[in-house]
């Protein structure tokens, strides 16, 4: 339901409000379009009560009581994908789950940047793997002529000696999936609301 | 001094947000529970009734997952104006989660309050 504007500018002020909504919720699967129809009846409704009037102050009242969609969508989407992705073990719904956890803001962008970082960690691990092929003497695990050990991808490896060689890749591999299935389970097990 | 002030006053504001958003579930059953309601007036009515000031936007995502948790339903009834409205109504199972969360917050609240007045365990 849309109200008829006579006024171009709360015309605009209605269309930007949802596009805002529609940006926020495109993509976050079924469910979004239920939430559309729902805020937009829901600011007719606000804004057929606000009585008379200008259009555009009335709507933008009635905008100012709805909130603004950053504000309470991202907390939303953060719940619905996080949920869905830790269930599935599917990775994109993580992925963007853990970026609207971060845009929520407070504790939930703390957990969601260290999530984050774990499955930074996992991608680095599966990066090792997939490039040791490619990059056989820049990935492993080396022992420096100064004694030291180093791990990982490593610019320059001279004179280091390579302890693990193609081992790397199945240990990476493991690592990998170890750490997708442990930092699924905790995400699944963390209370987001 | 009006650093401190103003971050007591910040620290109480973020504490009452997190008040309001935990108990807004609670409300939204409390509120179906009386009888079926559409959007507009479900929230505009908690909004007044219960001066929770948080944006309306806020519950419409819990209404959904209520809605997905079973606790709510929804149909398309007729609106005022011809234009189909969504009601909301509690489920059978809302209505018991709504019973076994009433003792608990009678519970809570009472235990706060007692706190609040300096009565002794």
């Amino acid at each position: 339901m849309t109200p008829a504007f006579v006024d171009p500018a709360a015309e605009r002020l209605w269309r930007a409000y949802f596009a805002d909504v529609d940006r926020i919720i495109a993509r976050s699967g079924p469910g979004a379009e239920d939430l559309r129809e729902d805020l937009r009846d829901h600011l007719a409704e606000s804004y057929s009560s606000e009585g008379n009037g200008a259009e555009v102050d009335r709507l933008q009242a009635a905008i100012n009581r709805l909130g603004r969609p950053a504000d309470y969508l991202h907390p939303l989407l953060a719940d619905e994908l996080l949920m869905h992705g830790s269930r599935t073990y599917h990775p994109a719904p993580i992925a963007r789950g853990l970026y609207h956890a971060i845009r929520a803001g407070s504790s939930r962008a703390l957990a969601g940047t260290a999530f984050a970082l774990g499955y930074l960690l996992l991608a680095i691990f599966t990066a090792m793997a997939l490039l040791k092929p490619i990059w056989p003497d820049h990935i492993g695990l080396f022992r420096n002529p100064d004694g030291t050990v180093t791990f990982g991808i490593v610019a320059q490896t001279q004179g280091a000696q390579e302890l693990l060689g193609l081992w790397i890749m199945p240990i990476s591999v493991a690592v990998a999936l170890l750490l997708y299935v442990a930092l699924t389970r905790w995400l699944r097990a963390t209370r987001w609301r | 001094m009006t650093r401190q002030s103003d971050d007591s006053a910040d620290a109480i504001a973020r504490w009452e947000v997190q008040l309001r958003k935990g108990v807004l579930e609670f409300v939204i059953l409390l509120s179906l529970a009386e009888r079926e309601q559409y959007g507009f007036e479900l929230i505009s009515g908690i909004a007044r009734r219960a001066t929770l000031d948080v944006p309306e936007g806020t519950l419409y995502p819990l209404m959904l997952r209520l809605a997905k948790d079973g606790l709510i339903a929804a149909r398309l009834g007729d609106g005022d104006g011809g234009a189909p409205r969504k009601y909301y109504t509690l489920t059978p199972q809302g209505r018991a989660t709504l019973d076994a969360m009433r003792p608990s917050w009678v519970k809570l609240s009472t235990s706060v309050q007692h706190m609040i007045d300096g009565v002794p365990a």
